[in-house]
């Protein structure tokens, strides 16, 4: 994986450079957008981390120079800034991802990896969440190599889980998007469905769970 | 009134101020009065008078006098008094000894209108009048003598009706209208401190309207509102360099993280760690404060069971992850609080981040919005002993010194809800779990 970073704090980029090393990323740094600029014309890098506050200007000036140019370069934004609205208008720029200062070096390095697969998953249909594959084209779900069969409602939870990955899961929107408008819904129905689901991931030896989030809805949690 | 008050001083004040111009007045007319030496005897000015209404028509038509109480009272007093009127008719009407200088010139005097004649101060009987007046009979030249009056009399007499009759007027007019005026006059600081009470000190940048003050107040009034002003100023100040200094602190603690998170796995490096999460806990939660305290608390109407709701569903990942069950449940259909959706949101938030933090890992952490809109986050957790309970909303402080907590948390809930009209209530107990309730003092809940 290589790294360019735009930091002018020089004790930051040394710091970071020394951190990530040891996770095996190699790193370039520049201290100013025009340097960062001529690095990245000269140099194909997998992500750009982007300092806001920057002697020559605000680094996500770069954000949208970068897509003009036709660059496929992915980007995450280290900031002090780290304000809701800061991070907001941050992605706006087009920033794959918002780290505010201060973090620990795992996240970083797992919003790196993050990043990377968002960008790989656009290429590629499958979905690997630990012992789990999806694939998106033939919908087939794999625990540990072998195929889980689903009931085409289980499916269509386990995909709503999928798609909403890191969060609640209202019981409203399950219910609308595994029942039409012309089902009649029974009360119990979802209840069943999930309870064959669970048990189907169970019984697979699956580290996904499905969490009761009693009178909200339900959460698929990933077991480390 | 209050001595103390303004209006008070100035309604007295005034009032005693004329009394004692008028009494001046008086005794001023008294003093000059007293200064004057009569050197001369005047004839009596009432004696004509009594005369003239002691004139009556007999049943016989003539004109005859029947003496008047105090006409009778003159001449017992005064044996040498004396009088002749003259009515158109040919009447004549006659008393006392008439003397004889005067008798002899009554046709002389007759040519006259009016006439006065003085006499010395060592014969006071030796005056004369005459005087025409209107009687019941016609009118009547009236030729009186014999009795005196004193020039002291004379100066008293025109002094109260030249003094006393103002003055009467004036001490009316002082004691009725004076209150009156003053209270008219102070009106506007009764306009200044209403004003004043509509200022809400907590929110920035109020001043006092000065429309239509008058320019003594307007003076009060815009000196005020610069002191208001510069303490604006100087809060912002204050909090901006705040706010920097705690944003200043994130890059210096990032690198020191990274440098830290490079050491080779040991004890120290986890103590160090834990430090670090404690000092980017603390930085953020002041960025927070501040950001919750810059702006005033708008007042739109937060429907609860939404927001409750949202917040729940967004930290049941969190929760899970770290052990917990979480439910969800709401005994109001709807229940409305006036106030700042987003500082509900993280006063919300922190109370459920607190359970996740000092919940034990362990059992269920409920949310619950009950029938009167209060809201209770429990955990089945350690619980809190009773002396640390009063603590706990205190910022800075922390139950577990060597948790990675600012100890800001609770104390801003503490600050959100109280800004919005409520409170908070703990109930605990070591071993038993812990239940936080926000509790509002106007219940807007409906149950349609």
């Amino acid at each position: 994986m290589k790294l360019l970073l735009i930091e002018d704090d020089l004790e930051m980029a040394d710091a970071l450079r020394t951190a990530l090393s040891q996770h095996g990323v190699v790193l370039d740094s520049v201290a100013d957008l025009a340097t960062a600029r001529e690095a990245i014309a000269m140099a194909d890098y997998d992500i750009v981390l982007i300092d806001r506050q920057l002697p020559d200007g605000d680094g996500s000036a770069l954000l949208a120079e970068m897509r003009r140019s036709g660059k496929s370069v992915r980007s995450i934004i280290v900031s002090a800034l780290g304000s809701a609205n800061d991070r907001i208008s941050g992605l706006n720029d087009g920033a794959d991802d918002y780290l505010p200062k201060p973090f620990e070096i795992d996240e970083l390095v797992a919003r790196m990896s993050a990043v990377l697969r968002r960008a790989a998953d656009k290429a590629s249909p499958i979905l690997v969440i630990g012992n789990v594959t999806y694939d998106h084209t033939s919908r087939d779900v794999h625990v540990k190599g072998i195929r889980l069969l689903l009931a085409r409602r289980e499916l269509l939870i386990f995909e709503t889980f999928l798609r909403n990955r890191g969060r609640t899961v209202l019981r409203s929107l399950l219910e609308e998007r595994v029942y039409s408008f012309n089902d009649e819904i029974q009360s119990n129905s979802l209840e069943v469905n999930l309870s064959r689901l669970r048990r189907k991931l169970a019984d697979a030896h699956a580290n996904l769970v499905i969490k009761n989030v009693r009178g909200i809805g339900y959460f698929l949690h990933e077991l480390d | 009134m209050n001595v103390y008050s303004l209006r008070w001083r100035f309604t007295i004040g005034f009032i005693l101020l004329q009394l004692c111009a008028i009494a001046a007045s008086l005794v001023l007319v008294f003093y000059a009065a007293s200064g004057a030496r009569p050197d001369s005897a005047i004839p009596s000015i009432w004696l004509s008078d009594a005369i003239a209404e002691s004139i009556k028509v007999g049943v016989d038509g003539k004109a005859i006098i029947v003496p008047s109480r105090q006409l009778s009272g003159m001449i017992e007093k005064w044996p040498s008094l004396w009088f002749v009127v003259e009515l158109p008719k040919g009447d004549l009407i006659t008393h006392g000894d008439i003397p004889e200088k005067v008798a002899g010139n009554i046709s002389f005097l007759r040519t006259f209108r009016n006439a006065e004649l003085h006499g010395y101060v060592d014969d006071p009987t030796n005056v004369v009048r005459l005087q025409r007046m209107e009687t019941i009979a016609g009118e009547a030249a009236i030729f009186t003598g014999g009795m005196s009056m004193s020039q002291y009399s004379l100066i008293l007499l025109l002094g109260n009706i030249a003094i006393g009759v103002p003055s009467i007027i004036l001490a009316t007019i002082t004691v009725l209208g004076v209150p009156l005026v003053t209270r008219w006059a102070l009106r506007s600081f009764n306009d200044l401190t209403d004003r004043l009470d509509k200022i809400d000190f907590e929110a920035r940048g109020g001043v006092v309207d000065d429309r239509a003050m008058p320019n003594e107040v307007l003076r009060v009034l815009n000196g005020i509102n610069m002191a208001l002003r510069r303490l604006d100023s100087g809060f912002e100040t204050t909090e901006r360099f705040f706010v920097n200094a705690a944003h200043e602190l994130r890059t210096p603690i990032a690198i020191l993280q990274l440098r830290i998170d490079t050491l080779a796995p040991s004890q120290d490096k986890s103590h160090l760690q834990t430090g670090i999460k404690r000092l980017t806990a603390i930085t953020n939660q002041l960025l927070d404060i501040e950001k919750y305290r810059q702006k005033p608390p708008r007042k739109t109407r937060v429907e609860l069971n939404s927001i409750v709701s949202k917040i729940v569903a967004d930290f049941a990942p969190l929760a899970i992850a770290e052990g917990y069950e979480m439910s969800f449940e709401s005994r109001a259909k709807c229940a409305f609080v006036l106030g700042e959706p987003d500082a509900l949101e993280r006063a919300l938030a922190n109370l459920i981040r607190n359970a996740i933090q000092y919940g034990g890992k362990t059992g269920e952490i409920s949310v619950g919005i009950e029938a009167d809109g209060s809201i209770l986050v429990t955990d089945q957790g350690p619980g809190i002993a009773d002396d640390m309970q009063v603590r706990i909303f205190e910022p800075f402080y922390r139950i577990n010194p060597h948790g990675t907590g600012a100890g800001l948390g609770l104390s801003m809930v503490n600050d959100i809800v109280t800004s919005h009209g409520g409170y908070v209530e703990v109930v605990s107990s070591p071993g038993a779990g812990s239940s936080f309730a926000v509790r509002w003092r106007e219940a807007r809940v409906d149950f349609h």
